[in-house]
C-alpha cells in the first residue's frame, strides 16, 4: 500500500485522538513504568479475579540476567519495591517485553524459543494470568487497550521473524484478528527506506480510539495509525521520524532523527500528515 | 512546537528528550541519497585540536574482555586514520567519559551502539548494546565474542571506530542509493554485518577524514587534503625583476593556498606546503606553455621558489596541477612577463 492511499483511506475519525499515555519502548528493559490503565473498568473487572498484592511504588522493570562471557542470558522482572527489594521476581528469556500495567499486574511477553506468551503478571502468589500463547508465531510487542478489552500484538513468524502484521484478541480469548498487515505489504517503499526493523512500538490513544504502530529501522521511523475497530488508516512515514513519545489529540509526537545533541521533539499532525514547526 | 513548554509540562518527555543518540545498526539496505560529500556534523562543541581524550569502563557496566579489546583497538584505529588535528582518545581508569556495556542506556530501542558527546570538549559517552540481545530482525551478535564469528556478527571494532567518528563530531555519511560508495567512510547509518563488504573496516574512510579536515584542520601544512574535498586554491607568482640584462638570474616565487572561503572552515586560506609547483614559460605574446623548471619548496609555509638565468625575454607562470590523490583543484598564476635585453658581448656564437 502506498503513503498516497494511506492518506486517502484517512477518516477524520482519526483526528479525534486524546492523551495516551507515555509510549513503552520497544525491546529491552523499558525506561519508564507502564502506562498505568489500572483505573479503566475493563481492567479492573479483568484483574478482580487474579489474586495481586498491590504493587508498590512503581511497578515494574526489566533487570538484565548476565552470563559469564558477558552475554544476555535472560532477565528478571522486578515487581514492585518493597523495603528489601522487589515484591516478586520473575525470570524471562532474552526475547522478552515489558507491557501496560492492568491495575496490580503488569503485560509481559516472553519467547523462550519455542514458544510465546503473553502474561499478566502481578505481585503475590495467583497473580498470573496467561492471556495467548503460540508455538508458531512471536509475540513480539503487545499493549492492552486503555478499556482493558482486549490484547494488541505484533506477530512475527518463528522461523523468519518475518513481520506477520498487527492483531488484535479480546482479552478474554477468541480468534486474533488482523488490524494491519505487514509494513512490507503497506508501505514497501517506507520499508525500503528504513531498512530492516529493529524495534516496533504500540501505543493507544487514551480513548482507545487510536492505535499507533511505529515501526523503527536503524535509524529512522515510521508510524501507522489505525483506528480501534481497523476501519481507517494512516502512515506517517515521512522521513526524519525518530521514536514516538505519544498520541495527543490530533498529533503524533516523536522525536527527531538526530544524533550528539538532544533530538528534538517532532509534531505531526494527523488530520493532514503535516510536520509542525 | 515550544520544547520548553513540553519539558515543563512532560517529565516524561524530558527523560525521553536527554539521550543523546546516534544509531548504529545492521541492515542490508542501504539509505539512499544522492549526495556525495564530506560526512555531515553532529551538534556540540568540538574537541581542541589533537586534544587527548581520555575515557574508562563505567563501573558496574564494564564490558567483557573480548568488547574491551576491541574498543581500545577502534580508538587507536581512530588515532592513526583521522589525518586531521581531531582528538586521540586513550583508554585511562580516571577518566570522565565512560564507556558502557548492557543495561541501562540512555539509547533508543534501535540501536546496537551509541554515544553522547553533549559534554565536549570535556567528556564523552559511549554504550553498546550487550550480546544477545533481541531486536525485531533477531540477535544481536559481536563478532569478537567468537573463536569463529558467524555469518551475520557485527565487527565491535569497527562500529566502535564509527562511534568514536561520533564523539569526534561526525554525522552519518549519505551514500549513492547502490551503497558502490559504503567504503568512502566508517560512519554509517547502516553498518553492515559479516560478510557484506565494509563490515570490517578499521580506518576512517575519505568522507570521514574529510569533515576531520575541515572541523580541526589537516595535521600539517603538507599532509594530504581528503579526496572527498574538492577545495579551491590560489596560485601566485612573484619575480625578483621584470626588465634584465641577458643571462641575468631572476628569482620566481611561488604561493599556493588553500581558498579561503566559509565553507572551508578550519582549512580555508591554509598554505598548502610541499607540493610540486611548475613554472612555465611562453614567447610573449604567445599561446603555448612549456615547463621550463619546478619551484623548489621554501622555507615559508605554502612557499616557493627557483633562481633561474635568463636569456630571452618571455612570459612565465606559476601551474599547480590537480594532484590525482588529494581532494585540491589545480590553479594557474596570473602571468609575468619579463623582458630580457639583447646580448652584448660574450654571446653564443651558432654553427652556420
Amino acid at each position: 500500500m502506498s503513503e498516497a492511499t494511506w492518506y486517502r483511506h484517512f477518516v477524520p475519525a482519526l483526528i479525534a485522538l486524546s492523551l495516551i499515555p507515555f509510549a513503552r519502548g520497544p525491546g529491552g528493559p523499558p525506561a519508564g513504568m507502564p502506562n498505568g490503565h489500572g483505573t479503566a473498568s475493563g481492567a479492573r473487572s479483568l484483574h478482580a479475579h487474579l489474586a495481586c498484592t498491590p504493587l508498590r511504588r512503581g511497578s515494574g522493570r526489566l533487570v538484565e540476567r548476565v552470563a559469564a562471557d558477558g552475554s544476555l542470558a535472560g532477565y528478571e522482572l522486578e515487581l514492585g519495591r518493597a523495603r528489601r527489594g522487589p515484591q516478586r521476581v520473575v525470570e524471562l528469556p532474552a526475547e522478552s517485553f515489558l507491557g501496560d500495567r492492568v491495575g496490580d499486574a503488569v503485560l509481559v511477553g516472553s519467547d523462550d524459543g519455542l514458544r510465546s506468551r503473553l502474561r499478566l503478571v502481578g505481585a503475590g502468589h495467583g497473580c498470573e494470568r496467561v492471556i495467548a500463547t503460540s508455538r508458531e508465531r512471536i509475540f513480539r510487542r503487545a499493549a492492552i487497550d486503555p478499556a482493558g478489552q482486549s490484547v494488541v500484538a505484533l506477530h512475527l513468524e518463528r522461523r523468519t521473524r518475518r513481520e506477520l502484521g498487527i492483531f488484535r484478541r479480546p482479552l478474554g480469548g477468541g480468534r486474533w484478528e488482523r488490524l494491519l498487515g505487514p509494513l512490507a505489504d503497506d508501505a514497501p517503499a517506507v520499508l525500503a527506506r528504513i531498512g530492516p526493523i529493529f524495534a516496533t512500538i504500540l501505543a493507544w490513544s487514551g480513548d482507545g480510539a487510536t492505535l499507533a504502530v511505529q515501526s523503527c529501522g536503524s535509524h529512522a521511523c515510521a508510524t501507522r495509525v489505525v483506528a480501534g475497530d481497523g476501519g481507517s488508516k494512516l502512515l506517517l512515514g515521512r522521513p526524519g521520524q525518530g521514536p514516538l513519545l505519544r498520541v495527543e489529540r490530533d498529533l503524533l509526537l516523536t522525536l527527531a532523527v538526530c544524533a550528539g545533541t538532544p533530538c528534538p521533539i517532532v509534531r505531526t499532525r494527523l488530520s493532514t500528515g503535516e510536520v509542525l514547526p | 512546537m515550544s520544547q520548553p513548554r513540553s519539558r515543563r509540562t512532560h517529565a516524561p518527555l524530558r527523560r525521553a528528550v536527554a539521550p543523546l543518540l546516534a544509531l548504529v545498526a545492521t541492515a542490508f539496505l542501504v539509505p539512499a541519497a544522492e549526495t556525495h560529500a564530506p560526512d555531515p556534523v553532529v551538534g556540540g562543541a568540538l574537541w581542541t585540536q589533537n586534544q587527548l581524550v581520555e575515557y574508562a569502563w563505567r563501573v558496574g557496566q564494564v564490558p567483557p574482555a573480548w568488547l574491551q579489546g576491541a574498543i581500545v583497538d577502534a580508538a587507536a584505529d581512530s588515532n592513526a586514520s583521522r589525518a586531521a588535528r581531531a582528538a586521540r582518545f586513550a583508554l585511562d581508569g580516571s577518566s570522565q567519559s565512560l564507556i558502557a556495556y548492557g543495561e541501562p542506556t540512555g539509547c533508543s530501542p534501535n540501536g546496537i551502539a551509541c554515544f553522547n558527546r553533549a559534554g565536549a570538549p570535556d567528556s564523552f559517552a559511549m554504550w553498546f548494546r550487550r550480546q544477545g540481545y533481541v531486536f525485531d530482525w533477531g540477535t544481536l551478535r559481536w563478532c569478537q565474542a567468537y573463536l569463529d564469528p558467524p555469518d551475520g556478527c557485527f565487527d565491535a571494532e569497527n562500529i566502535a571506530l564509527d562511534e568514536f567518528g561520533h564523539v569526534e563530531v561526525l554525522g552519518h555519511h549519505g551514500n549513492y542509493s547502490d551503497g558502490s560508495d559504503f567504503d568512502d567512510a566508517v560512519v554509517q547509518t547502516v553498518s553492515r554485518a559479516k560478510p557484506r563488504h565494509g563490515w570490517d573496516a578499521h580506518r576512517y574512510g575519505r568522507c570521514d577524514v574529510a569533515t576531520l579536515q575541515l572541523a580541526y584542520d589537516v595535521p600539517t601544512l603538507a599532509s594530504p587534503y581528503s579526496t572527498c574535498l574538492d577545495l579551491v586554491t590560489g596560485l601566485s607568482l612573484a619575480v625578483s625583476a621584470t626588465s634584465v640584462p641577458y643571462r641575468a638570474t631572476v628569482t620566481f616565487s611561488s604561493r599556493l593556498w588553500v581558498s579561503n572561503r566559509d565553507d572551508y572552515e578550519r582549512l580555508a586560506g591554509n598554505p598548502v606546503s610541499e607540493r610540486l609547483i611548475r613554472l612555465q614559460r611562453r614567447p610573449i605574446g604567445g599561446s603555448t606553455w612549456t615547463t621550463v623548471a619546478t619551484l623548489d619548496p621554501d622555507d615559508s609555509p605554502g612557499s616557493y621558489a627557483e633562481a633561474l638565468s635568463l636569456t630571452a625575454s618571455g612570459e612565465y607562470r606559476a601551474r599547480f596541477s590537480k594532484p590525482p590523490d588529494e581532494g585540491l583543484r589545480g590553479d594557474d598564476s596570473a602571468f609575468v612577463a619579463i623582458t630580457v635585453a639583447p646580448c652584448t658581448s660574450g654571446c653564443p656564437v651558432w654553427a652556420p
